[in-house]
């Protein structure tokens, strides 16, 4: 394989505590107390913790319950997912200053590559210190940075300094860098093939490295295979801005489980426009969408459709969303997730001018369950109507104005 | 196993089993054709599991056996000797075979004959008539209409049922791809036999490889089904096809009843405007727009950034000027169906299915649904 010849700059930055230090921040009272962001108790789970709720041994992902037994005193918030993308946003705008090649990989993380940026910003290292530095500067938030030759490592590396950390692995030091960690850093070992690797002796990434190739491969396949490039610290992968990205999507878990169609029906409504508004804000259209269905017992399904012609536009996602919740058993057996992604992106700009004709379908009447669908409305006012409220929510913000559907007081993301 | 065969008879036979016969599939065998000798008959039998044909030629047999061969590189072989020659095909060690004509002589890899999936029963149940000729045109009529899309299962089939009309038990075919469909009668002979009460989904490609029954010559073709398969036989082939187990959709819905404006135009000259109109549709969609008024019917199309297309046609038409978009390879297969002069279009508006069929027959119809103009 073609080794870069000179090695990549990639940074991995990782907002410490994110939803929490956000509430801390809006919310200086709370300050050195232990903040948790998360659903509520009955059956919802953490989200965040700020780092002296961690000392009581909460962290994210744990049910709110047990976060209330560790913590009793800590401070539970609900999550207000649209004052986390706002700051979110102001971030990664940060970000965009020094590089034009940020991956994000969620809310609060995100690769970026800084290679050939030495004349205008310094090394690897140099950028990253400045981007931490304007990040506490511009927004009062601290982020751990991991500094590496690739994506793999500079993700292991922020995650060792954190919070507020700056871990930097230079080329040629990876062996020393990985050699001493446990197996479970690497990405796909978890409990089952940890435990298969430690009945064989191999607790470190450096035991991994050591072992032979053929032995990893016959044990667990192709698999074996990448965890024996991982352990030298060989990962090629490029870092893929949004433009590149394959799919837009979102998804909620509920405080309880959908049990009604109309329930969800809004719920799809919500995440349509959200997953819209996103592609527009990209200028990117897809012609794929994809809705997501988990059931109470976690089973989970996914239905898809793809499109005659790409789009942006949340009435149409909506409507496929519709289609594609019949083809489900959601209604019958109650829903705790709903997700919508979209994927085959191409840029907005490369969607041609049609000739403003759209085919038909003989079968296509709504079907039972659905409500009669809407007049299709001309593609061009939709693009208007759609460009306007864009601009309406980049002056008021997210909650500026939301489809009519959507009940008052429950702005989207939240 | 050995026997000796003409060269021309082998071509003949090996490529009429080549479209079965998968090249890239998961099982190596199926690229195979299996050579069977007995009885004095040479049997050559190809299937993709979906599909299956076989064979039979009598030849001058040796020794009987049987053995799968690779079906492109046996049919390449038997291309490149001489023609009317005589071909000698014997077993060798192993799974290799000898094949020599003259002083060619060529040795070829097969695989074990139990290796071959098992042929799938004759159905047991009443063998209908069908004039292959019948079949040959309501095969061509609908299977344009058919669904390529392969996760549209139920919509890639044929539908085959016994449609009663005034001028008795037909055969009829349906198919479509959710944006049209086509619907075509055939004398049927006693085909209620085979489809007394149950209607049948058969794949596009099975239907193809009945067709070429159909084609290899004047005659009738045997029909039978069972359960899973559709059986047919014609001379010294016969193919199995095995039936979509999927709901076709209820097509009588879907065929309007309240299209009250009629235009009627000539056959040719409206496919003649639709051919010369399509050159500036757009790529993709096809789309032209039909103007109706008065005597006149307009077609068109525009392609943005390249220029467009107008072309008229004399049309008996008397409702009130429209509009309406189609996609226009759509309305191409439509007309292809005609073979009467005149044809009709039957309206309702510009969003509604518009019908199109012959003058006077009423052994045809396509459907179609037009293209919203904004």
């Amino acid at each position: 394989m073609n080794r870069n010849p000179s090695p990549r700059g990639i940074l991995h930055l990782d907002l410490d505590a994110f939803y929490a230090s956000v509430e801390v921040l809006d919310r200086p009272e709370l300050r050195g107390m232990p903040v948790i962001v998360g659903g509520d108790e009955r059956r919802g789970v953490v989200a965040a913790a700020s780092y002296e709720a961690r000392k009581f041994g909460v962290h994210s992902a744990m049910p709110t319950a047990t976060a209330k037994r560790l913590c009793p005193k800590g401070i539970f918030l609900p999550v207000r997912m649209s004052r986390y993308a706002e700051m979110s946003d102001t971030v990664f705008a940060i970000y965009r200053r020094f590089t034009p090649l940020v991956e994000p990989l969620s809310i609060d993380e995100a690769f970026l590559d800084v290679t050939g940026c030495e004349r205008l910003f310094g090394s690897a290292e140099e950028v990253a210190r400045k981007i931490k530095a304007a990040v506490r500067e511009e927004t009062g938030l601290t982020v751990s940075a991991g500094v590496a030759p690739n994506k793999f490592l500079a993700k292991i590396a922020s995650d060792l300094g954190k919070p507020d950390g700056l871990t930097v692995v230079p080329p040629g030091g990876e062996h020393d860098f990985l050699d001493p960690l446990p197996v479970g850093k690497l990405w796909g070992v978890g409990k089952v093939t940890g435990e298969t690797l430690l009945r064989r002796g191999i607790r470190t990434i450096g035991d991994l490295r050591r072992s032979s190739r053929e032995t990893l491969v016959r044990t667990f396949g192709a698999h074996g295979e990448h965890l024996h490039e991982l352990s030298r610290g060989i990962d090629d992968r490029p870092v893929e801005t949004e433009r590149e990205a394959k799919s837009v999507g979102h998804e909620d878990t509920y405080d309880h489980d959908l049990r009604d169609r109309g329930a969800m029906r809004r719920e799809l409504l919500s995440l349509s426009d959200r997953v819209s508004s996103r592609l527009r804000r990209g200028g990117i259209r897809g012609k794929t969408v994809t809705l997501k269905v988990k059931y109470h017992d976690f089973v989970q399904v996914t239905r898809a459709v793809t499109l005659s012609d790409p789009t942006d536009d949340g009435g149409t996602i909506y409507r496929c969303c519709l289609d594609l919740l019949l083809d489900t058993e959601a209604g019958a057996r109650a829903v705790r997730l709903l997700g919508i992604s979209v994927s085959k992106l191409v840029p907005a700009s490369d969607v041609r001018k049609k000739d403003r004709m759209e085919q038909l379908g003989l079968f296509s009447r709504p079907r039972a369950g659905t409500p009669e669908l809407p007049k299709p409305v001309d593609p061009e006012k939709k693009e208007k109507l759609n460009r306007a409220m864009d601009r309406i929510r980049e002056k008021f913000g997210p909650g500026g104005i939301v489809p009519g559907a959507l009940p008052e007081g429950k702005p989207r993301g939240e | 196993m050995n026997f000796t065969v003409d060269r021309d008879l082998l071509v003949d036979v090996l490529t009429g089993i080549q479209g079965v016969a998968e090249r890239r599939h998961t099982m190596p065998v199926l690229s195979h054709a299996l050579i069977t000798i007995g009885g004095g008959n040479l049997t050559v039998v190809a299937s993709d599991l979906e599909i299956v044909v076989r064979c039979l030629q009598p030849v001058a047999a040796g020794e009987p056996g049987s053995i799968a061969l690779p079906a492109r590189k046996l049919l390449d072989i038997a291309k490149v000797l001489p023609k009317e020659s005589a071909v000698m095909v014997a077993r060798k060690e192993g799974n290799y075979v000898e094949i020599s004509s003259g002083r060619s002589h060529f040795r070829l890899a097969g695989l074990p004959s139990q290796e071959f999936p098992e042929m799938p029963e004759k159905p047991s149940g009443k063998t209908v008539s069908i004039d292959g000729d019948t079949f040959r045109k309501l095969s061509e009529r609908v299977v344009p209409f058919a669904s390529s899309d392969e996760t549209r299962y139920n919509l890639a089939g044929i539908l085959l049922e016994r449609a009663e009309t005034e001028a008795g038990s037909m055969l009829r075919m349906v198919a479509t791809d959710g944006h049209r469909l086509a619907m075509a009668d055939g004398e049927g002979g006693n085909i209620g036999e085979l489809l007394a009460s149950r209607k049948i989904l058969v794949p596009k490609k099975g239907i193809l490889e009945i067709r070429k029954l159909a084609e290899s010559g004047p005659g009738s073709i045997e029909l039978s089904a069972s359960e899973k398969f559709l059986f047919a036989a014609k001379g010294d082939t016969e193919v199995w096809v095995r039936l979509l187990d999927a709901d076709f959709p209820d097509y009588r819905q879907v065929i309007p009843k309240e299209n009250l404006l009629t235009a009627t135009v000539a056959r040719d000259a409206f496919a003649e405007v639709l051919r010369r109109v399509a050159v500036m549709a757009p790529d993709k969609v096809h789309s032209v727009k039909l103007s109706f008024s008065g005597k006149q019917l307009e077609v068109s199309s525009t392609s943005p950034d390249q220029g467009e297309a107008r072309d008229l046609l004399e049309a008996e038409y008397e409702g009130p000027a429209m509009k309406i978009g189609f996609n226009g390879r759509y309305l191409q297969d439509a007309v292809s169906g005609v073979s009467e002069e005149r044809m009709v279009l039957q309206l309702k508006d510009e969003v509604s299915q518009v019908i199109l069929r012959p003058e006077k027959e009423r052994n045809y119809l396509a459907i179609v649904m037009p293209m919203r103009i904004y």
